[in-house]
C-alpha cells in the first residue's frame, strides 16, 4: 500500500498541473490562485442554484431530494466526460514503459490510473456537491450526523461514474485497436457513446418536463432517485441516519471500484499492447526517387503539421468536436422541431415570452446557440502544451514566433468554422432571415471563435503544461483549459444576456446582434494586439 | 562562425553557465565536452534559440541570436540529443516540413533527401510514421532534416548516441565534407576518443565555467584528451 501511495504521489506531482503552486525551474507563481478563484466562482453559482432548487423542493416538503438530484447530475456529467477521457487515460500513456517495468502488479497500475482520474473528478464534483450539501445543511436544518455522511457522499459519488466510464473506454479501445485506423474508430465510438449518454439524459429530462406542472422538480428528483439507487440512498440518509443504508452505500461503491479494477487489470496488458502495436501502422515500400516531395510556404506547412497533430489526437478531436456536433444537432432540432417548440411554448403556463416574440427573436436565438458552441470550442488552449518536448523543434525554426502561433489559431478556425457556417446559412435560409441578420450571424460566427482562440493561445502561453503523461491531461485537466472553460461559461452567459437584453430593450434583433458582433470584433483586435506584444516573449520563455 | 561572448545563464541562484566565451571559426569542427550537468546542453540550447540567457551575447555569422533569431536560424541547423520529432508524421513528411520551414527548393531537397536517406539506410521507412522508429532511426531523421537545407553552421548535442557504427562513420564523413566547404560544426560529446580524432578545436566545461579552450593539440599536448579531461575534472 505504501508503494502504491508513493507511486500515486509521484504521478500526481506531474498530473495535477492546475494545482501546482510553483513552476519547477523559474520559481514563478503558477497562477494557482486564478484556478481557485474561478472554482470558487463556479461553486458560488452552484450555491445560488442549489438554494433556489431547495426552495422549490421544500415547498412540497421534499428538500431532502436536493442532494440526490445533484448526485445524479454530477454522475451524468462525470460519465459523459469520462467516456472520452478514459481511453487516453488508461492506454498508451507516456509513463507506461516505466510503470510496466516496475515490480508492481497490473492491478496496481490500473488502480493508480483510476485513482488519478477519481481524484481529479472528486475535486470538480466538489464544486457542485459541496454547495448543495451546504445549502441542505443550513436551509434544511440537518442534524450533526449529516456532516460525516455528506463527507462520505462527497468522496464516494465519483467512484461509480469513473469506473463505468473507464469500462466503456476499455471496450472502445479494445474494439478500435483491432482496426488499422484505430484512432478514427476510437473517435467515432467515443462520440457515439457520449451522444447516447447525452441523448438519454436529454430524453429523460424531456420526459420529466412533459409532466411539469408546479411540482415538476419534485417529480424529476423522485424519478432520478428511483433510477439511480445510490442517489436514493443519499436521500434516505439525508432524511434519517440508518446504519444499514450507510453500509450498503459504502459497500456498493467499494464493490464497483474493486470489480472495475479487477476487470480492467485483466484486460489492461492485452489492450495496451495492441493499442501500441497498431499505432505503428504499416510500412509502404516506395522507391525513394518516386517519393512525392512538395514544397509549401512555412505557414501552410505549419498549418498541415497542426492538422496532423489534431487528427492524430483522439481526445483533442472529441473535446473540440463535441461542441460542434452539438451545434449541428441543435440546429437540426431547431429547424425540424420548431413548430413543436412553439406548440410547447403555447401550452406552457407562465412562459416569459409569447410565441410571436419567440418567432421575432429567432435570429437572436440562433445567434445564442452559435455563441454557446463557438465560445466553448477553445481548441488553442492546449495547443502549446500538446507540443511537449517537440516545442524545441518550433523554437529552432527560422520563422517568426507569430507565424507559429497564427498557424495554431488558423487550424482551430478551420476545424470550427465549416460546420458552424453551414449551420448558420441553413438556419438563415430555413427561417428566412434578412441579409443583414444573416451577415451579422456569419461575422459573429467568425469573431466569437476567433477571439476565443486568441484568448486560448494567450492563456496556454501563460500556463503551459509541457510535461504531461498523456494528451488527456493537457486537453482536459490543464490549468489553461480550466481557465478557458470558466471564461467560456462567463462569456456565454454575458453574451446571451447582452443579446436578450438588447433585443428586448428596443434595439431589435439586428441591434442586439450588432452590439455583440462589435464587442467581439473589438475583443479580437485587443487580444491580437496583446498576442503580438507578449506572444513571442512568452513562447520563448517556455522550457520543455 | 560562432562567437559566444561572456554568456551567463542562471536557474534561480544557480549559475548553469558562468561567463562563457569562445569562438568557432568557419571550417572548424569544435567539440564541447564536460560532465553530465556541466552546462553543455544549456549552452547549446542558448546558441540555437531554445533558451534565453541572462548576460552576454551569442553571434551566429555576425548576427545576434537575441536580436535576430530568425536570421541566425536560417543559416544553422540543430540536432538534439534526444530527438523529439512529430511522432504522428511520416518520416518523409517531417523532413519535408523542416525543408518547408527553410524554404528549400524542391530539386535541392529531393537531391538531399535521396542522398542522406540512402547514406543512413532509411529510404525504405520514409513512409512510416515516426512513432514506429527506434531512437537511432529518429536520430537519422533528425540528421537528414538538419542536413537537407545545407546549413552553414551545424550544432549538435550528442549526435552519435543511438547511431549504428555505419551511421557514425557516415556522419563523420558528412561533418568533414561540410567543414571542407566552409561550414562550421559545434557539438557536445562524451566520446572523447572520437572528439580527439575528429575535432580541430575543443572546449572543456565544468560547473558552467569554461576551464580549457583551444586547438586540440594545445589542449591535450602529448596526453590523450581523456587523460587531460579527467585531470581537469578532478
Amino acid at each position: 500500500m505504501r508503494q502504491f501511495f508513493k507511486l500515486l504521489k509521484a504521478s500526481m506531482t506531474e498530473g495535477m498541473d492546475i494545482f501546482r503552486v510553483k513552476k519547477k525551474k523559474t520559481g514563478e507563481s503558477s497562477g494557482v490562485g486564478v484556478t481557485i478563484a474561478l472554482m470558487l466562482m463556479m461553486s458560488f453559482i452552484m450555491l445560488v442554484y442549489s438554494d433556489s432548487w431547495f426552495y422549490a423542493l421544500d415547498q412540497f416538503g421534499k428538500g431532502t431530494l436536493l442532494l440526490a438530484i445533484v448526485v445524479v447530475l454530477t454522475t451524468v456529467l462525470t460519465l459523459i466526460e469520462g467516456i472520452y477521457k478514459s481511453s487516453s487515460l488508461l492506454y498508451n500513456t507516456r509513463d507506461d514503459d516505466l510503470l510496466l517495468t516496475l515490480p508492481i502488479s497490473r492491478g496496481k497500475i490500473v488502480a493508480l490510473k483510476l485513482t488519478k482520474f477519481y481524484l481529479f473528478e472528486l475535486i470538480f464534483n466538489s464544486m457542485f456537491l459541496l454547495p448543495a450539501i451546504a445549502v441542505y445543511f443550513v436551509r434544511g436544518g440537518a442534524a450533526l450526523v449529516f456532516v460525516p455522511i455528506s463527507v462520505l457522499i462527497l468522496f464516494l459519488a465519483p467512484v461509480i461514474p469513473v469506473v463505468l466510464s473507464c469500462l466503456i473506454g476499455a471496450v472502445i479501445s479494445a474494439f478500435s485497436s483491432k482496426f488499422k485506423k484505430q484512432t478514427v474508430v476510437q473517435i467515432i465510438f467515443t462520440f457515439i457513446a457520449a451522444i447516447i449518454m447525452l441523448v438519454a439524459s436529454f430524453y429523460f429530462s424531456m420526459t420529466m418536463n412533459s409532466d411539469v406542472i408546479d411540482d415538476g422538480i419534485v417529480k424529476m428528483g423522485e424519478t432520478m432517485t428511483n433510477m439511480y439507487y445510490p442517489a436514493k440512498l443519499c436521500e434516505r440518509m439525508a432524511v434519517e441516519f440508518n446504519i444499514v443504508d450507510l453500509a450498503i452505500f459504502i459497500l456498493m461503491h467499494l464493490a464497483v471500484a474493486g470489480l472495475g479494477v479487477l476487470v480492467l487489470a485483466k484486460t489492461f496488458f492485452k489492450i495496451n499492447t495492441r493499442a501500441k502495436m497498431t499505432s505503428y501502422g504499416v510500412t509502404k515500400k516506395v522507391a525513394i526517387e518516386e517519393l512525392e516531395v512538395r514544397g509549401r510556404k512555412p505557414i501552410w506547412a505549419l498549418l498541415r503539421k497542426e492538422l496532423n497533430k489534431f487528427f492524430g489526437t483522439p481526445v483533442f478531436i472529441t473535446n473540440a468536436g463535441f461542441g460542434i456536433i452539438l451545434f449541428v444537432i441543435g440546429a437540426a432540432l431547431l429547424c425540424w422541431k420548431f413548430d413543436d417548440i412553439i406548440v410547447g411554448i403555447e401550452t406552457t403556463e407562465d412562459f416569459p415570452l409569447s410565441t410571436e416574440m419567440v418567432r421575432a427573436l429567432l435570429p437572436v436565438i440562433v445567434f445564442a446557440l452559435m455563441s454557446f458552441t463557438t465560445l466553448f470550442s477553445f481548441i488553442t488552449s492546449s495547443m502549446i502544451s500538446l507540443e511537449g518536448k517537440s516545442i524545441n523543434i518550433l523554437k529552432t525554426l527560422p520563422v517568426p514566433v507569430m507565424t507559429i502561433l497564427r498557424a495554431k489559431i488558423i487550424m482551430a478556425m478551420i476545424v470550427i468554422l465549416p460546420l458552424i457556417l453551414v449551420g448558420d446559412i441553413v438556419m438563415a435560409i430555413w427561417f428566412g432571415f434578412g441579409i443583414v441578420e444573416t451577415l451579422l450571424l456569419i461575422i459573429g460566427s467568425v469573431a466569437l471563435p476567433a477571439s476565443m482562440q486568441i484568448f486560448g493561445i494567450l492563456i496556454n502561453l501563460k500556463y503551459p503544461m509541457m510535461d504531461a503523461e498523456n494528451d488527456m491531461e493537457v486537453v482536459k485537466q490543464s490549468r489553461s483549459t480550466m481557465i478557458c472553460t470558466f471564461v467560456a461559461m462567463g462569456a456565454t452567459g454575458i453574451t446571451i444576456g447582452v443579446l436578450m437584453g438588447s433585443a428586448l430593450s428596443g434595439l431589435g434583433t439586428m441591434g442586439a446582434m450588432g452590439v455583440v458582433v462589435a464587442i467581439y470584433t473589438v475583443a479580437c483586435l485587443v487580444l491580437d494586439h496583446r498576442l503580438k506584444k507578449v506572444g513571442a516573449k512568452r513562447f520563448n520563455k517556455i522550457t520543455a | 562562425m560562432i562567437e559566444v561572448c561572456n554568456v551567463t545563464k542562471k536557474y534561480g541562484d544557480k549559475k548553469a553557465l558562468d561567463d562563457v566565451s569562445f569562438r568557432v571559426d568557419s571550417g572548424e569542427i569544435f567539440a564541447f565536452i564536460g560532465h553530465n550537468g556541466a552546462g553543455k546542453t544549456t549552452l547549446i540550447k542558448a546558441m540555437v534559440g531554445i533558451h534565453d540567457f541572462d548576460e552576454g551575447e551569442i553571434l551566429i555569422d555576425g548576427k545576434s541570436i537575441k536580436a535576430d533569431p530568425v536570421g541566425c536560424k536560417k543559416i544553422m541547423a540543430y540536432v538534439p540529443d534526444n530527438p523529439e520529432l512529430y511522432e504522428n508524421m511520416k518520416a518523409i513528411d517531417y523532413i519535408n516540413f523542416i525543408c518547408d520551414m527553410y524554404e528549400v527548393p524542391i530539386q535541392k531537397r529531393k537531391r538531399a533527401i535521396t542522398k542522406y536517406a540512402k547514406m543512413f539506410e532509411i529510404e525504405d521507412v520514409l513512409l512510416s510514421p515516426i512513432n514506429s522508429f527506434s531512437h537511432g532511426m529518429k536520430q537519422k531523421v533528425a540528421l537528414i532534416s538538419a542536413l537537407a537545407h545545407e546549413p552553414k553552421i551545424l550544432i549538435m548535442d550528442e549526435p552519435f548516441v543511438g547511431l549504428d557504427p555505419k551511421a557514425i562513420f557516415d556522419m563523420k564523413e558528412v561533418m568533414h565534407d561540410l567543414t571542407e566547404h566552409g561550414g562550421t560544426i559545434f557539438f557536445s560529446t562524451h566520446i572523447l576518443d572520437m572528439a580527439e580524432k575528429l575535432c580541430t578545436r575543443v572546449a572543456i566545461v565544468k560547473k558552467g565555467k569554461l576551464i580549457k579552450v583551444g586547438s586540440m593539440k594545445a589542449v591535450k599536448g602529448d596526453k590523450s584528451l581523456e587523460k587531460v579531461f579527467l585531470e581537469l575534472e578532478k
